[in-house]
């Protein structure tokens, strides 16, 4: 099955890296460069998977997921988040959205599709081939 | 002459500007604007229509057509006429999604009259421009089509200038990979080619210094040898700190009680005492064994932008902070196996110097008068440590010659003689089968060969001795001539040093015994004093 990913960073080389690896597992990858565009197209989408920068122009990361939360369209759609912030985060905080896991920067582009993967459920494209 | 109003020049990308004097090129006089229709910057004296547009209510007029299209933060051009005849393009400037200034273009019909934004008098003292592009009438399809070329003109420019600095982020990006990449690289060398851990420590912390934007770097070990063993105490500060070495052990003791090895800690505002000199924050890297706190990494002063310390710079400490754990830790084993090792030696040698209470401690005196001699040479480092265990362990060899002959009073057969003789090929044989001192076995073997090729077991002469032998020759003959011996009592100083004056090119290397003169004794002396007392007390016990 083919998935619809939202990845939002203002840093291009993290939305090309991420973009071009959820690519090659055949999902569909839909750049955003602030929390504002993001959230426009989170919308406009209704993305499977949504993976995001924690400061980002406009709206953080945080305040991205928590809309998507209370969004009746968005209200279960898993968030990675990908930060070079991660100790200033309150797991508290986390707890009242969709995040499922924060990666820190520097990640694997490997490590993060493993994450993909068994975010959207271990239905990528490249697997259900191996498997078939 | 520069158009531009007040004293600072706006602030507005590149490409407005690019795009006026398209603008411009097209005949078409155009103006960068504000979001709040304010003029930022007019079209060049030079350029056609500027003159034509000077007239005083000229620019209110503009700033009211641009003000009324209300074009906001939308993305596309909007059209506006400001007069019968003139039309205004005005094309919203975007970086980041947000319009952050307007570049509002000029047309004119043929028909166009400045009549009614300057007085009539004025307007026909002006000759009209002649190279001010008029169109014949202003078409709604021309008009369009005007439009559309000005929206596709500011799209391409917005997405080079877009990709034009992701091409700068990913090779800015790329550079600090290659630093880091490179940083570590080193550390990995520098673990398998240093020893010594100080230095290992001085070294990552310059160049991490040099990779991560940070103003200093500290480094402060445990008090406790168990933990940071050779550098138990010690503390470094690199770069521009903000307080004193003993503030820095001072505010990390304050801490230290609630960090844990492996668990990075930020500091910021009140929390961060003695290192707070600017904004920034800082980072606290503790590193150790479990619960056992071995030393504290901290740097503080970003020198970047980003005052807040990073995943990135965390991660590049914490792998500094790793190597100097394993390296400590290594350095430590090193030095205990090392103490072990030569511990053990130095109890073997003991108990051969035991069988004979005339040479009790002759083996250590030695070992130190061969480094002496070995340091006076300026033989390495390695050579002289070398040289000193060989000649600790130069007469384990008379473990195999019989007690009656060595504590023998008097002179020696001849049989017992050859028996003494044996014990550099004995000792030789005892010790080969070690790996840890094959590099000694030379001094245990050739120590008895003399100079002028009268020396045994070999009779090798000059140069043919090894210099390791020559040098725990000349040591063992001084101390056994400064020694009493079950034959006789000991020389006094002065004979000893004119004996081996004497010698100089016959039994020992004239060199060495040249600088064998050289040598301060006291230390020597020292020594000679304690084995003497120790000997004289296990007598007593004995006794």
């Amino acid at each position: 099955m083919i998935h619809k990913i939202v990845i939002a960073d203002d840093e291009a080389h993290i939305t090309h890296v991420v973009s071009l690896k959820v690519s090659n597992a055949g999902h569909e990858a839909i750049v955003a460069h602030d929390g504002e565009e993001a959230l426009e197209l989170c919308l406009q989408h209704e993305p499977s998977l949504v993976i995001t920068d924690l400061q980002m122009p406009y709206m953080s990361g945080l305040e991205l997921a928590q809309k998507l939360k209370d969004n009746q369209s968005t209200k279960d759609t898993p968030v990675l988040m990908l930060t070079a912030r991660g100790y200033a985060l309150d797991q508290h905080e986390l707890d009242l959205t969709n995040i499922k896991k924060v990666m820190s920067k520097p990640f694997s582009p490997r490590e993060v599709m493993a994450i993909v993967t068994e975010l959207l459920g271990g239905a990528s494209e490249a697997e259900n081939r191996n498997a078939a | 002459m520069s158009l531009i109003l007040g004293h600072n020049p706006p602030e507005f990308p590149e490409l407005a500007r690019t795009l006026r004097d398209r603008c411009a090129a097209l005949g078409l006089p155009a103006w960068i604007m504000g979001v709040n229709a304010e003029i930022l910057e007019r079209p060049e004296p030079a350029q056609p229509g500027a003159a034509w547009c000077t007239a005083p209510d000229f620019e209110q007029r503009l700033r009211t057509t641009v003000a009324e299209t209300e074009i906001g933060h939308r993305s596309h051009c909007e059209r506006a006429e400001m007069f019968a005849g003139a039309e205004l393009v005005i094309v919203p400037i975007r970086t980041q999604r947000k319009t952050v200034c307007l570049v509002a273009a000029l047309l004119l019909s043929e028909t166009a009259s400045v009549a009614g934004t300057e007085p009539e008098s004025a307007a026909a003292k002006k000759p009209r421009p002649e190279s001010l592009h008029r169109e014949g009438s202003l078409s709604p399809d021309r008009l369009e089509q005007i439009d559309c070329t000005l929206q596709w003109m500011i799209d391409d420019l917005t997405a080079n200038a877009r990709l034009e600095c992701d091409v700068e982020s990913f090779g800015r990006q790329l550079s600090d990979t290659y630093e880091e990449i490179t940083l570590l690289y080193k550390l990995r060398e520098g673990i398998s080619a240093e020893t010594n851990p100080a230095n290992f420590v001085d070294e990552a912390c310059r160049d991490l210094l040099s990779v991560i934007p940070y103003a200093w770097i500290g480094v402060c070990f445990s008090r406790e040898r168990r933990e940071a063993r050779s550098l138990a105490g010690e503390m470094m500060l690199y770069g521009d700190a903000p307080c004193q070495k003993e503030e820095f052990r001072f505010s990390v003791d304050l801490i230290a009680s609630s960090l844990v090895p492996g668990t990075p800690r930020i500091l910021v505002g009140e929390d961060r005492g003695a290192f707070a000199c600017d904004s920034s924050q800082i980072a606290v890297i503790p590193f150790g064994k479990q619960d056992a706190l071995v030393g504290v990494i901290v740097a503080g002063g970003k020198t970047n932008h980003d005052d807040a310390v990073t995943s990135i710079e965390i991660k590049m400490l914490e792998a500094v902070a790793g190597h100097m754990l394993v390296l400590i830790e290594n350095a430590g084993l090193y030095a205990e196996q090392r103490d072990t090792f030569l511990g053990t030696l130095q109890a073997l040698t003991t108990a051969i110097d035991a069988k004979d209470r005339y040479t009790c401690g002759h083996s250590e005196r030695v070992a130190y008068m061969s480094e002496q001699i070995a340091l006076a040479a300026g033989l390495s480092p390695n050579e002289t440590e070398r040289i000193r265990i060989s000649g600790l362990v130069h007469d384990v060899g008379k473990i195999g010659v019989p007690e009656s002959v060595l504590r023998k009073p008097g002179k020696l057969t001849d049989e017992e003689y050859d028996a003494i003789k044996l014990h550099p090929e004995i000792g030789h044989a005892i010790l080969r089968d070690i790996p840890q001192l094959e590099d000694v076995l030379p001094g245990v073997l050739y120590h008895h060969e003399r100079w002028d090729g009268r020396g045994y077991p070999f009779g090798l002469k000059s140069e043919e001795i090894p210099m390791m032998a020559r040098v725990i020759g000349l040591a063992d003959a001084f101390d056994a001539m400064s020694s009493s011996r079950t034959y006789r009592t000991a020389m006094p100083r002065s004979k000893v040093l004119s004996e081996i004056e004497k010698g100089a090119g016959t039994q020992f290397d004239a060199d060495l015994a040249r600088r064998f003169l050289t040598i301060d004794l006291s230390a020597y002396d020292e020594m000679v004093a304690r084995h003497h007392s120790q000997a004289n007390a296990e007598q007593g016990r004995a006794a």
